[in-house]
This record gives structure tokens, C-alpha cells and sequence, in this order.
């Protein structure tokens, strides 16, 4: 194949740009230092927040204690202890990238899906995400609650799934049983995402279906919930607030 | 006080003028449009025709009382989804933009469901944060929201002081108590919650309601008049607290035959409230 000198200039400077918004801006170069310590970083996804009152429930419940940070904002030059990233949807490759540095870093992540109320083909996008970013395989929302839920009426395209007997035979189940960092029984969301993983620990069940989990990295720790905490932060739902206590001081 | 009664309750198969013409016909001064419940007045009308049924109106000697909807209960305000709730809060602007458009100055809306799924103290935190949102957009259109007192079948606000609670939450003078006073049922006293809210009432619903007094001891609505509201004590909130604006008639329990003769019953039943003739 016969490539013209425009062409071959044009291919590689796309595929520059293409690199460069593609930069991991995680990893630690002998030229990128640290930015500034924060303890705790609140990361707002902004649009790809599938959940912006899971948002809101962590900001009132972290209260003064969390920096709040748009994603456009976090660089490769911040660190913390602790990253909580309410209701993803989507992400951006490079805030992908980033949260992936703060954990070789021996930062604590916390990544909280939103996706019970995606599309399909959204759900695919956040399905194909965590699987390459941080390895976590997760499978189509499931509803808890049998019999027409005045949520599901108008929109009847979302990927839903029934319970299974894997929530034990039970029609509904009403509550998440988080194992980790100490038990607690914390409301479910009305469709919780099935989590596994091929290294990592189940932290939280519904009924017999794993919906949270925690993985040891080089140095941090992943914490993925597949039951957002954050609507039962916001709605004063002490059980839930013990709960991000206890795992935003670890 | 001015009478009023939904273009909902129009029987079937009559067309909107026709409705019109009954309601003047029967001593009314207004109506009340149900955005989403009937065929002319729906997400999808225009503006122009939205205009169009201004004209109707005026053109039978009548006025819009209010705007309502029924489509809160299929896409409530305080749904988990937040596309749902996206939707809700679309609903509620269409029902502001249409009641500038209809010269009229008040909007129904049903502001939450408790259900076994969604607890109560989210459905709180939704509808609070929806009522904040939507307040400065009330209050530039100049039409006050009416959030109506569901007690049994949304299960939220059950009390006058809760519900004081959440108007003071809120803390706007553009979102009331659209009080309906069939709808207390077994959980208090309609005239207890005329006295408790004065002010924040943005229009009265009117209907009876049979305590425990169904086939099977159930509560059951019915026509003014029949059931257990004590229409003196009721008549005397209203007055004490200096309410004279609309009063709506919303008959949940309808005539099986000759529909048309329960908008003049109930036009007299109300003239009989109005004037104390109890």
C-alpha cells in the first residue's frame, strides 16, 4: 500500500493527539510530582455521574471532611488516602487511568456503580469499563423488587433482569448485608449489579448475589459497590453513614 | 369562594366544549384542567393549542381555576431513576408554562410515593430537592404549586404537621398545600389541616368521604354531603383563616347513569357550602 507524505503526516498527528488524550497521567514520572496530599478526595464524574444524588448523599455525609473535585480537575500529580467516586456511569480513560495510579499509589478507591438505571447500550459501555480498568466483571442490573414498581412503568427498555434464586427464593429483599469493614445492613437501590472478580473478597451480598467487593492492589485497596450507598447517605440513613466511617478511616 | 370542577369528570365521549357548556350550564365560574387525563390537554398539546382552550374556556363564560395532573402517580418526583424523576420534574414545568398560558395562577401537583420499595425518608429528601429546584421557576413564573395531600394512597406528608414541616423545608412562598379535604380519611380532621396550613392553601379540593363505612369496612369516597366531613367545621376553618379562592369539586365516585346530573347536584351542594346553608 502506497501512502503520500500528507497522509502519513495526517495519520501520525491523529495518532499523537489520539495518545495524548489517552495519557496516562496516573503514573509517576521522575518529572510529575505530587500536586498536594488530600485525604479525601470526592471525585464529581459531572455528566457521567449516573447518580447525581449519590453525589449529594456523600457530600452531606462527608460533610467538611472530603475535597470535592470535578474530574476535569483530578491529575496525575494528585494524591490521597482515600478516592470515593459516586454513581459511575461512564469514565473518561484518563480519570480511569488516574484512579488506577492513586491505587499503585496506595490510595483506598471506592467506586460506586450507577448503573441500575442505564440504557443497554450504556450498560455495555460501563460494563466493558471496569472490566478493562480495573478488572472487575460485572453482569445486567437485578431488580429486587418483583411486581410492577411505579419506577419501571414508563420506561420499560432499561436491562433489568428478575431475581434469581440466587436471592435465596425470597421475593424481595430489602436489604444489602455488607460483611466488610464489619456488618451492616444497609437499604438496597432497587436493582443492585452482580459483581465478580478474579482476585478479591466479597464485602457485600443480596441474598446469595455478590454486589460489592474488595481488592487488594500493590498498595491501596478497590472497593467496588454495585449498590449505590449514596441515595441512603442522602436520605439520613444512619446504618449507611457507619459504614462509609468505618471505610473512610481505614 | 368560587366553584369549580374538573374537565376530567366530562363524561366520555363528550367533546370539550360540550363539557364547557354543562359546566357554565351548571352554575360554575371554572374548570379545572388535568394535564395528561383527558384527550385535549396532554404532554404534547402546543402552546397555540393550549391557547385554543384558553379561548374555549372564555368563550363559555368560564375561567381556568387550576392546572392538575395525574401523571405524578405513573412518574413520580420521587422515583429512584433519575431519568424518571427527570421526566417528573418536566411535567411539573409543562403544568407551570401551561397555566401562564391559561391565565391562571395555580398547579396540582403530587409531590411523592412511599412505596414498599422506596421508603419514606427518601421519597422526603426527593421531593424536597425537587421542590427547591422547582420553586424559583414558580415563582418567576408567578404560579404557585400546589403539592395535594394524598394521605392514603401516596402515603407521605400523613399529617398536618409533617406537612408543615415539608412546606418549611422548602421555605417558599410559591409551594403550598393544594388541600384536598376528602383525602384525610382516617388520619385526622380536614378542618384541623384548613386551620394548620391558612395561607399555604393554594386551592381546596372538595369531596366526602365514608370512614370505614364500605362493604368491607373500608373507607370510600363519595359525594358532598354523604359522608363523615364536618362541612360546618370545614365551612368555619375556611372562613377563619380567610380562604376565598376556589373551591374544586374532584367526585371520585361517579353517577353511573346520567353523568351529567352530578355536576348540578354537586354545583348545589357547593352553593350550600359557599353560603353556610348547611
Amino acid at each position: 500500500m502506497k501512502v503520500s507524505r500528507r497522509n502519513f503526516l495526517g495519520g501520525m498527528t491523529g495518532f499523537a493527539a489520539t495518545l495524548w488524550s489517552l495519557r496516562p497521567i496516573a503514573l509517576n514520572t521522575p518529572h510529575s510530582r505530587p500536586e498536594r496530599d488530600l485525604d479525601c478526595i470526592l471525585l464529581d464524574l459531572n455528566s457521567h455521574c449516573a447518580l447525581p444524588e449519590s453525589l449529594q448523599g456523600y457530600r452531606a455525609a462527608l460533610a467538611g471532611e472530603h475535597n470535592h473535585l470535578p474530574e476535569t480537575s483530578l491529575n496525575s500529580r494528585h494524591r490521597c488516602r482515600i478516592a470515593i467516586v459516586p454513581g459511575v456511569g461512564r469514565m473518561d480513560p484518563a480519570v480511569a487511568w488516574t484512579l488506577s495510579g492513586l491505587l499503585e499509589s496506595g490510595a483506598h478507591v471506592l467506586l460506586e456503580s450507577g448503573a441500575g438505571f442505564l440504557s443497554p447500550s450504556e450498560f455495555t459501555v460501563h460494563q466493558e469499563m471496569l472490566y478493562r480498568h480495573f478488572d472487575i466483571a460485572v453482569d445486567r442490573p437485578v431488580d429486587l423488587w418483583p411486581g410492577k414498581s411505579a419506577d419501571d412503568a414508563p420506561l420499560t427498555h432499561r436491562p433489568g433482569r428478575r431475581p434469581s434464586e440466587q436471592l435465596d427464593g425470597r421475593e424481595s429483599i430489602p436489604y444489602v448485608n455488607y460483611v466488610w469493614p464489619r456488618e451492616t445492613k444497609v437499604r438496597d437501590f432497587s436493582r443492585v449489579i452482580p459483581v465478580s472478580a478474579r482476585e478479591g473478597d466479597v464485602i457485600g451480598q443480596v441474598g446469595a448475589l455478590p454486589v460489592a467487593l474488595k481488592r487488594r492492589t500493590a498498595k491501596g485497596t478497590l472497593i467496588f459497590l454495585g449498590s449505590p450507598l449514596g441515595p441512603a447517605l442522602r436520605a439520613g440513613d444512619s446504618e449507611a453513614l457507619s459504614w462509609l466511617r468505618l471505610v473512610t478511616a481505614l | 369562594m368560587k366553584k369549580s370542577i374538573g374537565d376530567n369528570m366530562i363524561p366520555k365521549g363528550w367533546s370539550f366544549e360540550q363539557g364547557l357548556e354543562l359546566v357554565k350550564k351548571a352554575g360554575y365560574d371554572g374548570i379545572e384542567l388535568w394535564l395528561g387525563d383527558v384527550p385535549w390537554f396532554q404532554m404534547s398539546t402546543s402552546d397555540g393549542a393550549v391557547s385554543e382552550l384558553r379561548r374555549k374556556v372564555a368563550n363559555a363564560g368560564l375561567v381556568v381555576s387550576n392546572v392538575s395532573t395525574g401523571l405524578h402517580w405513573q412518574t413520580p418526583l420521587s422515583a429512584r431513576d433519575p431519568k424518571i424523576r427527570a421526566e417528573a420534574i418536566r411535567i411539573v414545568e409543562r403544568q407551570m408554562e401551561t397555566a401562564q398560558l391559561l391565565g391562571c395562577d395555580a398547579i396540582l401537583v403530587v409531590a411523592g410515593l412511599v412505596t414498599e420499595e422506596i421508603p419514606y425518608h427518601e421519597v422526603y429528601q426527593r421531593c424536597l430537592d425537587a421542590m427547591k429546584q422547582l420553586a424559583p421557576i414558580a415563582a418567576r413564573a408567578k404560579v404557585r404549586i400546589g403539592c395535594e395531600n394524598c394521605n392514603s394512597e401516596q402515603r407521605f406528608l400523613l399529617t398536618p404537621r409533617e406537612f408543615w414541616t415539608f412546606l418549611n423545608d422548602v421555605d417558599s412562598p410559591f409551594v403550598g398545600i393544594h388541600l384536598d379535604v376528602g383525602n384525610i380519611h382516617d388520619t385526622g380532621f380536614a378542618e384541623q389541616w384548613i386551620e394548620m396550613h391558612g395561607p399555604r392553601i393554594t386551592r381546596v379540593h372538595l369531596k366526602d368521604v365514608m370512614k370505614k363505612r364500605g362493604r368491607c369496612c373500608d373507607t370510600v369516597y363519595t359525594s358532598l354531603f354523604i359522608g363523615d366531613n364536618n362541612w360546618h367545621a370545614i365551612r368555619a376553618a375556611l372562613t377563619k383563616v380567610g380562604y376565598d379562592g376556589w373551591l374544586i369539586a374532584e367526585m371520585e365516585a361517579r353517577y353511573r347513569y346520567a353523568q351529567d346530573q352530578q355536576f348540578y347536584d354537586t354545583a348545589a351542594a357547593m352553593d350550600r357550602l359557599i353560603s353556610g346553608r348547611l
